[in-house]
């Protein structure tokens, strides 16, 4: 049984791959429709295994816990989070994909989760305990992790907006008039799209670094000791922090606003695997 | 002018005249050399009246629309280099450059391959966007300007009114024009692909002409509600708006509302020296106060309308009627199959006309007929109110039998010259150029006997 739902993420990663295969054909074919192969099946079915692993974890550390992972809090390590932003990009993706009329961006989100993915190390295994972190349970660090992961899947959607907005804009300004254009939504609705989700991720990364520094400070924490955090979070807040200035202020739009965002994203994942991995303190698996 | 081209016109002297074309279009000729040629409404008289004073064209039509300008005349058959010489030369002082400039953008036809372009052209065959309704409306308004300032007579007049008949064939009897193709359809799509949904966009158009009319016809069913329209004159701008449910501007107020608007229109005629009507900085500035909000800007005009320079500020978004060339290529692909029965129906009327223009040729003849046969009624029912008076009718009487009389003899003279005509213009319909003349001849002889003429008898 244990092995079967490790078996889960591999299947979802293949089943993002063939997604990711399916709305990029349908994208870029100039014979094919949108919808017309079935990449909105495949990421459901990928997601429902997905969500069935995630959940299979977090009920093995239940249904096994120890004394000590009784005691503590039972946070996510890197790889899990990777794996829960990459759940939560397709989720949310399909709950808006029919609503806003977004399937042309499966071939940018689908990709994205993929990667999440296959990064947080799916073909590794890890034991339920590799992701306890020591930590006492606590409402606020919970809230500061759900608040930061949030951040992380708008702004992963912010990128793959921007990504779709430099594409129908370079079509445009180009002059080059093909079915991608038409099939890939307006530059309006992308721009407010990236707007929307830049603004709404950087509330939830804003507030989420500002409860895990009250967090930090409440027991103990030393600042110090997470200081690559720090100064990953830091650089990466100040990009965000300046492009919704911008947007909001000095009317930062269009493709600028786009390369921005994706700059931030990019910046966003260096500081994440940076902090993850070469860091210190608490944010290492 | 008018006296000499009746004179010029007259039926007897060009009844063998050949039809002749010669152009440039948006195939043959890039942009910029289009914007050369092209007539402008009060330029359209004085080439006209130039064209006509030259010794060799009979008649003559002028059409010029953004993506072409054509000549179409009647000249006697012997005429082809006079013409081009006519053409080269009226073009060369028109434009301003010189002949070899353009002489390579410059297609010549005449006779069947004449009437075939003519009629493609009326049914949006050889449009920029196949199965365009504009081109027909302009080319009806470029006939009427012709006729009314006397330039045209039966050859053209025929041609023309075929040619329009040409267009609602095609356009009754394939789909080529049912998906609403023409390039402000494509500018529309193109406006979706800037700002998605319509309705909450807004549309300034410059100029009142028919090609922004349209504009703002298809971008009102794509759901947009705010319009605006900027003209020299203002009522005429006030009509149009009035048509949409829009307000009218001055072309001074531009720099005012353009912030405000997000689709914006150039389709007014403007002389090649003229300034753009809008400048990069009016631009510029608007964008700056829309914070960002693209715009999009649509030259349909030729002269373009809008400064070429916009294109290249961020945000905004410029096409004018060459760039619209790509969407039409896109379209042409999903055509093909109604393009080859318009085709069809345009080589049909070809060959129909080209069957009248050959009966032409016996016309002479039939006049000749028919006014023998009306010269023996009249002899007929002189004798026949003779008699009548002799055996006892009073003058009153006659004058009401006479009436009577000439009303018979002019049916019974219709009814039994229609077989012979209608059996010689059959027959003339195939003929070759030295048959014509021989069947002519022959039916004449027939009908009035060798030369016997009827007072004689």
């Amino acid at each position: 049984m244990s092995t079967l739902f490790h078996l889960f993420p591999i299947l979802s990663l293949v089943l993002y791959l063939s997604a990711s295969i399916s709305y990029g054909r349908d994208l870029l074919s100039e014979k094919r429709k949108l919808g017309e192969s079935l990449g909105r099946e495949m990421l459901l079915l990928g997601v429902a295994l997905h969500l069935l692993s995630l959940l299979f974890d977090q009920l093995a550390l239940l249904f096994f816990q120890t004394d000590y992972s009784r005691e503590f809090q039972i946070v996510p390590s890197f790889p899990y989070t990777l794996s829960l932003i990459s759940c939560l990009l397709v989720g949310i993706f399909l709950l808006l994909e029919r609503r806003l009329d977004l399937r042309s961006l499966g071939a940018f989100v689908s990709p994205l989760a993929m990667m999440f993915l296959l990064y947080s190390g799916v073909l590794f295994h890890f034991t339920p305990e590799e992701r306890l972190h020591g930590l006492r349970n606590d409402a606020i660090l919970l809230l500061h992790i759900s608040l930061t992961i949030l951040g992380y899947v708008a702004f992963g959607f912010a990128c793959g907006v921007s990504l779709a907005l430099i594409v129908q804009e370079s079509l445009l300004k180009s002059k080059r008039f093909s079915l991608l254009g038409k099939k890939l939504p307006s530059i309006r609705m992308l721009d407010r799209l990236n707007r929307n989700f830049l603004v709404g991720g950087f509330c939830c990364m804003f507030s989420g670094i500002l409860l895990g520094l009250y967090f930090g400070a409440a027991s103990d924490v030393s600042i110090l000791a997470q200081s690559a955090l720090v100064l990953g979070t830091l650089i990466t807040l100040a990009i965000y922090g300046a492009l919704v200035l911008g947007m909001l202020l000095r009317g930062l739009r269009g493709s600028r606003a786009a390369w921005l965002s994706i700059a931030g994203f990019c910046s966003l994942l260096l500081s994440f695997v940076f902090v993850h991995l070469i860091g210190g303190g608490y944010h290492v698996h | 002018m008018s006296t000499n081209a009746q004179q010029k016109h007259a039926p007897e002297q060009n009844g063998q005249n050949v039809i002749r074309l010669a152009g440039i279009n948006h195939r043959s000729a890039p942009l910029e050399l289009r914007e050369r040629f092209a007539v402008l409404e009060e330029q359209q008289d004085s080439l006209l009246r130039q064209s006509l004073d030259r010794p060799e064209i009979s008649e003559a039509v002028i059409l010029s629309t953004c993506n072409r300008v054509e000549i179409v005349v009647s000249t006697p058959p012997d005429a082809d280099r006079a013409f081009r010489e006519s053409v080269d030369s009226l073009f060369e002082i028109h434009a301003g450059i010189s002949r070899a400039k353009f002489s390579g953008s410059l297609y010549q036809f005449e006779s069947d391959s004449a009437i075939t372009h003519l009629f493609r052209v009326a049914a949006g065959l050889d449009s920029l966007v196949p199965g365009e309704p504009q081109v027909l409306g302009q080319l009806k308004r470029a006939y009427v300007s012709a006729k009314g300032q006397g330039a045209t007579s039966a050859l053209l007049n025929r041609l023309f009114h075929r040619a329009f008949g040409v267009a609602k064939a095609v356009r009754t009897n394939t789909k080529i024009g049912q998906n609403a193709v023409s390039v402000c359809y494509a500018a529309k799509e193109l406006a979706e692909q800037i700002f998605g949904d319509l309705s909450q966009a807004s549309v300034m158009l410059v100029g009142a002409g028919d090609t922004g009319a349209l504009a703002l016809k298809h971008f009102r069913s794509a759901g947009v509600k705010r319009f605006y329209v900027a003209n020299k004159t203002l009522s005429r701008a006030g009509l149009l708006a009035e048509t949409v449910g829009g307000a009218a501007i001055e072309l001074s107020s531009i720099p005012t509302v353009l912030p405000q608007v997000d689709i914006i229109i150039g389709a007014s005629g403007i002389s090649q020296d003229a300034a753009p009507i809008i400048a990069r900085a009016a631009v510029e500035q608007a964008i700056e106060a829309r914070r960002g909000d693209p715009q999009f800007f649509i030259d349909l005009g030729v002269p373009r309308n809008f400064d070429s320079s916009i294109e290249d500020i961020s945000d905004a978004f410029l096409y004018n009627v060459d760039d619209l060339q790509a969407v039409v290529e896109r379209n042409l692909s999903s055509r093909e199959s109604e393009f080859a029965a318009a085709e069809l129906i345009v080589d049909e009327e070809v060959s129909r006309f080209l069957a009248w223009l050959k009966t032409r040729s016996a016309d002479p003849s039939i006049r000749e007929v028919q006014r023998q046969y009306a010269g023996y009624r009249d002899v007929e029912v002189a004798r026949t109110l003779r008699r009548l008076k002799s055996s006892g009718f009073n003058e009153e009487q006659c004058r009401e039998l006479e009436a009577a009389l000439k009303d018979m003899g002019t049916a019974l003279v219709r009814k039994t010259l229609h077989q012979p005509i209608t059996t010689l213009k059959h027959s003339l319909s195939d003929a070759g150029a030295l048959d014509e003349e021989r069947a002519a001849a022959r039916f004449r002889d027939y009908l009035l006997g060798s030369g016997e003429d009827f007072e004689e008898s």
